[in-house]
């Protein structure tokens, strides 16, 4: 009983630990100077959690005395501002110590020698099979859902500058035309046509163009649930996004050279040029009526979410016309967008709008005075239609969210929508997409009985989801066995083996459990509480680092990198958002090590010091540092590995999507097949990334996992690590927004209007990623035996994830 | 084998926790919505709700209800003993007539959830006036407005020594107040809206750039003069903008599109 009360003690103090660092975020969000306080009571039950796990080492040594006693006294008293771990350190106080803890071991249980099984019944081989399959019939499935059970073809095009100037050149719409210029622009799109579309039976078509940032499989949830309901959907991606190319220079066709500034430099179009380049598309479909004969040219409908809502009220205007009969969109939906340079534009348009804008905004920020706000832009929506500027006659003084205002046969219809939800989720959000569907339906006089509740898109998510999993799970089944099974590489599997052997010593050394007690014949040694203190507070400082450097280095990098942060087309460094995170993972990659190599020295000495001068066992453990140490042919093997790895990861990835048009991706995390502009994006950031991804692997493999810790903790304990910093960036970021409706990340300062809001909506994907990484490069050291391939290998296949679901202003 | 699969659901459980921190339904539970009521001569006026996640516009007051002599500043929750025309937090004290009213304004004064703002109708004289001879608004954004600080102090020398010599005093030039504006275009011209005393701006984009964007009225830009430097090597054009009919703004304005002042923007 003793042992068990400590130890509901000491995981109610571990517990108390985690809700102190989250109230400490908290008012630390709100400024309130009350913060210190809940960090010291944090700190205090994180030193109260540690001591009594090593009382009761003392109890399992049976060695609990006089000073344990006193211990636990001062221990349960501290322990009130843990209230419930104070009741059980009583329990324990009163317990009857004289109990002996006895380790006993089943003498019939034996771990005797296994078999060696063939390599089909090895684990790694079924996993990697059930994986692969998993991969397949995800891929069909998620093709079923995106298909509507291929009743809906879904392809993908590129438009280039032969079609536009054939189809777009000279042919306006409404005295509007773009046309591609620059002859190494393209852009990539979309077509989800159902089947019985055709010139007999002409649909409505429906143009989508997603955000800043996004590509156009973000956005496939609009493009199911509309094509299932009868429209031909477009989706673009917007330019230097996805497979689009940048947005050009100038051309002049006369001259076929590009139009030089007096400087004799190129003139830049801007990356998000035509309209995201839906000005392109829009215009190319609409002419082409050979090529989309099946298209209804009357009804015609624009979507577009955050910028690509902007560019998609702007295009609208761009081709309104005189009335509703001349306007080329006849249906136009803006998602996440209300600022005035859109607002501007609603009194040209000549078509039914809907206005949709996330009630829980976190860029809402910037909209708080009478021109911009939200209440403002919505009043002016549903006033200032068909070339009203002024409100006059009808004018409504006050509007209602989810209401109609005008008349869809007039095109002077206007609806608000105001969804629970926030900006970067709001494609993911079942009400904002039945709204949208709502709104098409009725606008284009859509032909379907389908309700708008009744959504299937998220089937698509769930069964590419399922697929990255098992693609990863893929990567490392085969890794495993590559390093087993081919001659050539066993070396590592050697050194691997060589590694855990050295591990489970150290583990032998400290563990309580019985039958590892049984197998060591030297005596079990106490994990004091110096030595847990100086494993955590390091751990909780890198974290505590991570979560407050990440705005800093994300405003840092819009200076280090200003071609990029003035969207300005660069071989350095070209991926505005992701400069942030890579400044973030260099800098506290670069902590990481240089933490954990100072740790490890500095508990060294304090063991040298110790030994001489009270004579006890030199416990310095300085093989630490050995596992930096690699044989030069197996750095190569393991580098070798990690680029086949990768390969066979995006090989698979890029198979799929050519077979099934589905690339592995959950939300904000994907996997997208490899395009050559980001590749070579990637290769500008590989090196800079690996920083911090051999930062991680050297923490776990040769700091975590050499404290004696349980397999399954090591991976939590790297897991939490890694990830809880910028866990406590959302939780300081949303606790103030909750309570003040105010972003905490939103301008960098009072005096810095930089807006930092976007680099939090990327910590949603930021975080399973960091959250996993340990687990893997734990999976891959221990093959290996080193931690340089494994740490290669997510860096090579995580960098390429998050950079193709972002921007990359490379002139490509 | 069993750690390959904790591994994948540690992944799948991370990814639902994520999903699940972003179960917007539960913020509901923590709006706090106040019931905001206009009063004017004891009557109610207008009355709207606010929440952290919504405002409302304040109404306004027909010049027709406000006596001779007399301005209407605002709307104010606070009591007319605790309201200080002279101190400089006057202005912080209320919010203007027509003005976006948020959460955070009136969070405090609320009883029952219900906060009474009353009309700040006060004697025109009862608030001193700071004179300026001009306001100077530049753009703060050197990479868009190609101006930086330095050059701006540099202006502002040249600009005193020109004023001088047309006559204007040194207790004049001594009020002068050239302030720089943060920001994108909207931002930058929301806030010069919202002080409501600047003459001059300097360093923005065309007229139609700063109306479409940046949210200005077409009719409060007077003049628009077009000026260009070189920046970094290239080309730049920017504007100034007169919004005051002012002497002062008129000597200044030619003064600011003089070759004179322009050649010192080039970089």
């Amino acid at each position: 009983m003793l042992r068990r009360n400590l130890t509901t003690a000491q995981v109610i103090e571990y517990v108390f630990t985690f809700i102190y660092a989250v109230v400490t975020a908290m008012f630390y969000s709100v400024g309130d100077g009350l913060y210190w306080l809940f960090l010291v009571l944090g700190l205090i039950t994180l030193c109260l959690g540690l001591y009594t796990q090593s009382i009761k080492t003392s109890v399992t040594l049976d060695s609990f005395g006089a000073k344990d006693k006193i211990a636990l006294i001062v221990v349960t008293a501290l322990s009130v501002i843990a209230f419930p771990a104070c009741l059980f350190n009583l329990f324990a106080l009163l317990d009857n110590q004289n109990d002996k803890y006895v380790l006993t071991v089943n003498p019939e249980y034996s771990q005797a020698e296994k078999p060696d099984r063939p390599w089909y019944k090895k684990a790694a081989f079924i996993v990697g099979v059930v994986a692969l399959s998993l991969i397949i019939v995800c891929s069909l499935v998620g093709q079923a859902f995106e298909t509507s059970g291929w009743q809906v073809s879904v392809k993908d095009y590129s438009l280039t500058k032969e079609q536009t100037d054939i189809y777009n050149k000279g042919q306006d719409l409404n005295g509007t035309s773009y046309t591609i210029d620059d002859p190494t622009v393209s852009v990539s799109y979309t077509v989800y046509k159902p089947n019985y579309a055709s010139a007999t039976n002409q649909l409505p078509a429906v143009f989508v163009v997603p955000g800043f940032t996004r590509t156009k499989a973000t956005m496939s949830q609009y493009a199911i649930e509309l094509s299932r309901r009868g429209a031909v959907v477009f989706v673009i991606d917007p330019g230097s996004q996805g497979n689009t190319t940048y947005g050009g220079y100038e051309y002049d066709d006369a001259t076929e050279s590009y139009v030089l500034d007096e400087n004799g430099n190129k003139t830049q179009n801007s990356y998000s040029v035509a309209r995201s380049g839906m000005g392109y598309l829009l215009q190319y479909v609409f002419n082409d009526v050979d090529d989309f004969d099946y298209i209804d040219r009357d009804r015609i409908g624009l979507v577009g979410h955050s910028a690509g809502g902007g560019d998609s009220a702007k295009l609208a205007a761009d081709f309104a016309g005189e009335n509703y009969e001349d306007s080329i969109v006849k249906a136009l939906y803006i998602s996440g967008y209300i600022k005035t340079s859109a607002a501007n534009v609603f009194y040209k348009l000549h078509c039914n709008a809907a206005l949709s804008y996330a009630k829980y905004d976190e860029g809402s920020f910037r909209y708080q005075d009478e021109n911009q706000a939200y209440e403002v832009i919505a009043k002016r929506f549903i006033n200032e239609v068909d070339s009203k500027t002024i409100p006059s006659n009808g004018t409504f003084d006050k509007f209602i969210e989810d209401q109609g205002y005008g008349d869809f046969s007039e095109g002077t219809y206007r609806i608000i929508h105001h969804e629970d939800i926030n900006h970067c989720f709001e494609m993911y959000d079942g009400q904002s997409i039945a709204n949208t569907t709502a709104f098409f339906t009725a606008a284009l006089s859509m032909d379907t009985e389908i309700a708008d509740a009744e959504q299937v898109w998220f089937g698509q998510e769930i069964s590419n989801g399922l697929a990255l999993v098992a693609a990863f799970a893929l990567v490392i089944a085969l890794a495993f066995m590559i390093v087993e099974y081919v001659p050539f590489m066993k070396s590592l599997a050697a050194a691997g083996n060589i590694r855990l052997a050295n591990e489970r010593a150290i583990r032998e050394r400290y563990t309580s459990d019985a039958y590892e007690r049984s197998l060591s014949d030297k005596p079990m040694e106490r994990r004091s509480f110096a030595k847990r203190l100086i494993f955590w507070l390091p751990t909780i400082l890198t974290a505590i680092i991570a979560c407050l450097d990440y705005i800093p280095l994300a405003r840092w990098s819009m200076d280090l990198f200003p071609d990029a942060a003035g969207n300005v087309y660069t071989f350095v460094f070209p991926a505005r958002m992701m400069n942030a995170v890579f400044l973030w993972a260099l800098v506290n990659g670069a902590v990481g090590l240089i933490v954990w190599a100072l740790t490890t020295v500095c508990e060294n000495l304090y063991y040298i010091i110790r030994s001489a001068k009270t004579g006890e066992p030199n416990r310095a453990d300085w093989s630490k540092f050995q596992g930096l140490a690699v044989k030069p042919l197996d750095l190569l093997k393991s580098i070798g590995l990690a680029i086949v790895l990768f390969l066979v990861f995006y090989g698979l990835d890029g198979l799929m999507y050519a077979i099934t048009h589905q690339d592995w991706r959950f939300m904000l995390i994907s996997a997208s097949p490899l395009n050559f502009r980001f590749f070579v994006t990637w290769l500008i950031y590989l090196a800079g990334f690996y920083v911090f991804y051999l930062s991680n692997s050297v923490r776990v493999n040769l700091g975590v996992a050499r404290e004696g810790y349980k397999e399954w903790q090591v991976m939590l304990i790297g897991g939490l690590a890694n990830s809880l910093g910028l866990v406590f960036i959302l939780i300081i970021n949303y606790y103030v927004y909750f309570k003040t409706g105010t972003v905490f990340y939103g301008y960098y300062s009072p005096t810095d209007y930089s807006e930092m809001w976007l680099y939090v909506n990327m910590v949603f994907g930021l975080i399973p990623m960091m959250f996993i990484l340990p687990v893997f490069n734990r999976l891959m050291y221990k093959k290996t035996g080193n931690v340089y391939g494994g740490s290669l290998l997510w860096c090579m296949i995580f960098i390429m994830m998050s950079l193709s679901a972002s921007i990359s202003f490379i002139p490509m | 084998m069993k750690k390959i699969i904790t591994s994948l659901l540690a992944f799948i459980l991370s990814i639902s926790s994520v999903f699940v921190l972003t179960s917007c339904a539960a913020i509901k539970g923590m709006e706090e919505e106040f019931n905001v009521v206009f009063i004017h001569e004891g009557k109610i006026v207008a009355s709207d709700t606010v929440t952290q996640f919504k405002n409302t516009l304040t109404p306004e007051i027909d010049e027709a209800y406000i006596p001779d002599g007399y301005k209407f500043f605002g709307w104010t929750a606070y009591s007319m003993n605790e309201i200080d025309p002279a101190s400089p937090e006057f202005k912080t004290t209320f919010i203007g007539g027509g003005k976006m009213l948020h959460y955070r304004d009136v969070k405090g004064h609320e009883s029952n959830r219900t906060v009474v703002m009353n009309a700040l109708i006060l004697d025109k004289n009862a608030v001193p006036k700071e004179y300026h001879y001009v306001v100077i608004a530049w753009y703060d954004k050197t990479t868009t407005s190609g101006m930086s600080q330095s050059q701006i102090d540099t202006m502002q020398t040249k600009l005193t020594q020109y004023l001088k010599s047309n006559g204007v005093s040194d207790g004049d030039i001594a009020t002068i107040v050239v302030r720089g504006y943060t920001g994108n275009v909207g931002q930058s011209c929301g806030q010069i809206m919202s002080d409501d005393d600047v003459d001059i701006m300097l360093g923005w984009g065309s007229a139609d750039n700063v109306v479409e964007t940046g949210g200005m009225k077409e009719t409060s830009l007077l003049e628009s003069v077009s000026i260009s430097f070189t920046y970094n090597g290239a080309t730049k054009t920017r504007h100034v903008h007169r919004l005051t009919d002012t002497p002062a703004s008129l000597l200044v304005t030619q003064w600011l599109t003089s070759a004179e002042c322009v050649e010192i923007f080039n970089s």
